[in-house]
């Protein structure tokens, strides 16, 4: 009977590693919390600065939507701070809670989405929301994480269950009956994700010591990395200059 | 102490034995897809086959996991009964086939091959079901009237026009989930060459679930039950008198009759109103208003020559290519020559076959016909005047020999034939077979808007096929439009068929 009790336990645990490795690549919380975690902090600048904005058509129902309107692809602060930029690390497996809201609320506003670009955590559940008094489709458009198409009639709602949002990615979202309509939802990998402010300004806390990627992604000017050392209770300083 | 290691042994074999078994059962969906699917679809799902730029509207990107035609709720993944339904009946108006020839086993693992190519099918534990679709109340004036104001409620003028032309106020703002260009339907060309089906199951499905990766959203939340049915019978009013009716479902079998006196190449021939009349529709390869979407098919066998007819609607004779401009109507049957049977496992790609498997192609054209009953049309003839300068005199028989010496088959200047011998491996490859294998005649004739077209071929030559009783040899079909450009890879097709010698 010895000679057999290896054998046993070796398959089963080598089915068990096999099934385990497949979850290997999912973010883990830390209990307790990072433990002399260090922070980056910077602004994103597009250097130079645009010289016009966008404007957008606005053509149907403008009664309600209004006119022309500046398109919100690239905000950029007079200091040449790029707002709305995503900001992570890439490469940290485990570290601190999510801390990201447990609902998400969307909105339609004067033909408009609110917010332009919405972080949030895959699996969240959360309401859109048709604010204005005529008819939209909510429509978005994404690879296997959440690709929906529905009419929401004038102050109407839809709500979003947990677990629809299905994985980590860009989501772009439309309208198709007002075609200038544009938003985007990035859903984070892990919590080490942020959005720069108005003023290009980003940071982000309690990261485990080590070298990582920091990976930025703006909508119109593409995505970028760079590599980066956290040190343990420090700050590293990190500006990160976006072209054209 | 042996008997317990082989007991372990033994089950951790028989715990291996299952995902072997599916991997062998993968493999032959996967032969089948590569052979049948992958041109149009692509090896790896995603929609860049090396036929993708003919087609319009592309085919499906698998990749995305996103579907047009489902039973669940918009953002749900399509169920497997939804993928079956597509691809036994084909997308009529658009280049996807019907495969309902395939066995049910065959396509339930072609089914399983495509779902792999998205990861939206794992997660079945938050999968929605299908919608529930009631028994249609019957259609009435009093509620087609009211689906008429369901219809302007719901602001389907707006996309759909507001007597569902197509030509609503956004219809040319509209574009697809890959940002192309996408025209909303239609209703007033008729329930036939409706994507999703026109039954009012069909219609009702179509509109609560949405057509995902199109603009068509899902309206599953703004109507009452009652509504819903009075807009379905408003949208079948709409479409009731539109031209394009259903066609006959499914992919015909092609039924050749033995007759004891060889056919003639004469439309008239008395035996013509003896064989059976296979109506085969036909599939554009590049989405428009008016294609050549069925042709009608018989073939009679005799002892010593064989004969093809064919029927279709050609609202314009088209039978010159000498301009750049001009382009012939034409129409071509594809067979596989040696073909043992017509099973798809056998049998090579729809599209001129492919590397493994060669294809025959009779093509007759109008133009030949021209030649053949008019006299050889050369540029001459359309130039006439503006030929002053011409250093070649093309009515010196002189001026065709070097070609003819090449066998090139433009340099026949006293064409014998309006039918051409071709073979092909593959798009892309087809080539003329040399004179002396072009012994396929024809005959065609263009009347009130119909083109009645024979081929006329004598058995034992060296070109087939041989037609012996009780044989299946896979079969198929193509025409060309002239008047609306159409040829090489611009054409309406039909799909591999069974063409049974009785």
């Amino acid at each position: 009977m010895k000679k057999i009790q290896w054998i046993i336990p070796l398959t089963i645990s080598l089915f068990i590693f096999g099934v385990g490795s497949l979850e290997a690549a999912k973010y883990k919380v830390i209990k307790g919390g990072v433990k002399n975690g260090g922070m980056v902090s910077g602004s994103i600048i597009l250097n130079p600065p645009p010289s016009a904005v966008k404007m957008l058509k606005v053509d149907k129902d403008t009664e309600i939507c209004g006119g022309d309107r500046p398109s919100e692809e690239l905000v950029v602060s007079e200091g040449g701070g790029v707002k709305n930029a995503v900001i992570s690390i890439e490469g940290i497996k485990s570290g601190k809670k999510w801390g990201f809201p447990k609902k998400f609320v969307y909105d339609q506003k004067k033909c408009r989405f609110v917010p332009h670009l919405m972080l949030v955590k895959a699996k969240t559940k959360g309401t859109v929301l048709n604010s204005d008094n005529v008819g939209h489709n909510f429509h978005t458009v994404s690879k296997g994480i959440f690709s929906i198409n529905k009419k929401i009639k004038a102050n109407a709602k839809m709500v979003v269950k947990k677990n629809k949002i299905k994985r980590p990615g860009v989501v772009r979202v439309k309208c198709d009956l007002h075609s200038w309509m544009k938003g985007w939802w990035v859903v984070a990998e892990t919590p080490y994700t942020v959005l720069s402010d108005e003023n290009g300004n980003f940071s982000i806390t309690d990261i485990p010591p080590g070298t990582y990627k920091l990976k930025v992604w703006q909508e119109k000017l593409g995505k970028t990395e760079q590599d980066i050392v956290i040190k343990a209770g420090e700050t590293t300083k990190m500006d990160v200059e976006l072209s054209l | 102490m042996k008997r317990s290691i082989l007991f372990s042994v033994l089950v951790t074999l028989g715990c291996l034995l299952p995902p072997m078994l599916v991997f062998a059962i993968d493999q032959e969906a996967e032969n089948l897809y590569n052979r049948h699917c992958a041109a149009c679809h692509g090896i790896k799902g995603d929609g860049e086959g090396s036929a993708a730029y003919l087609l319009s509207p592309k085919p499906r990107n698998f990749t995305l996991g996103v579907y047009k035609f489902r039973s669940t709720p918009t953002g749900e993944p399509p169920t497997d009964q939804d993928l079956l339904r597509t691809l036994k009946q084909g997308i009529p108006g658009t280049p996807m086939p019907a495969w309902d020839r395939l066995s049910e086993k065959d396509l339930v693992a072609i089914v399983e091959y495509v779902k792999s190519f998205s990861d939206i099918f794992e997660d079945e534990d938050s999968m929605e079901p299908p919608i529930t679709i009631s028994d249609p109340p019957p259609l009435t004036p009093g509620s087609v009237k009211a689906g008429h104001k369901v219809y302007q409620e719901m602001e389907c003028d707006k996309c759909h026009g507001p007597g569902g032309k197509g030509d609503g106020s956004t219809a040319s703002s509209l574009k697809d989930d890959e940002e192309r260009p996408i025209r909303p339907y239609d209703f007033t060309r008729g329930p036939g060459l409706m994507k999703g089906g026109a039954s009012a199951q069909a219609i009702y499905r179509t509109f609560m679930t949405g057509l995902d990766g199109t603009p068509m959203p899902s309206f599953i939340d703004e109507l009452e039950e009652k509504q819903r049915w009075q807009l379905v019978h408003y949208i079948q009013s709409l479409s009731s008198m539109g031209q394009a009716q259903a066609l006959p479902k499914g992919t015909p079998t092609l039924r050749a009759i033995k007759v004891s006196a060889d056919p003639s190449l004469d439309l008239s021939d008395p035996v013509w109103t003896k064989a059976p009349v296979a109506m085969v529709p036909l599939r554009p390869l590049w989405a428009r208003n008016n294609w050549v979407d069925s042709i009608k098919v018989q073939i009679v066998v005799g002892p010593k020559t064989a004969a093809f007819r064919f029927e279709w609607r050609d609202v314009r004779k088209d039978e010159t290519t000498i301009r750049p401009q001009d382009f012939r109507d034409a129409v071509a049957i594809q067979y596989v020559p040696d073909a043992i049977s017509a099973d798809y496992v056998g049998i090579p790609f729809i599209g001129m076959g492919d590397k493994k498997n060669a294809v025959t192609i009779w093509h007759w054209k109008a133009d030949w016909e021209a030649d053949v009953t008019g006299g050889f049309s050369d540029v001459v003839r359309k130039y006439g005047k503006v030929m002053d300068q011409m250093v070649i005199d093309l009515t010196n028989e002189k001026a065709y020999l070097p070609g003819r010496g090449a066998d090139n088959p433009l340099s026949i200047n006293k064409r014998k034939s309006s039918v051409e011998v071709l073979k092909a491996k593959g798009f892309g490859t087809l080539t003329s077979l040399p004179t002396t294998a072009q012994t396929v005649e024809g005959r065609g004739v263009w009347h009130d808007g119909v083109w009645t077209v024979v081929m006329h071929q004598v058995l034992d030559s060296a070109v087939g096929p041989s037609l012996s009783k009780g044989q299946s040899l896979p079969f198929a079909v193509a025409a060309w439009d002239g008047a609306a450009g159409d040829r090489n890879g611009q054409k309406s097709v039909s799909q591999w068929m069974e063409l049974v010698i009785e």
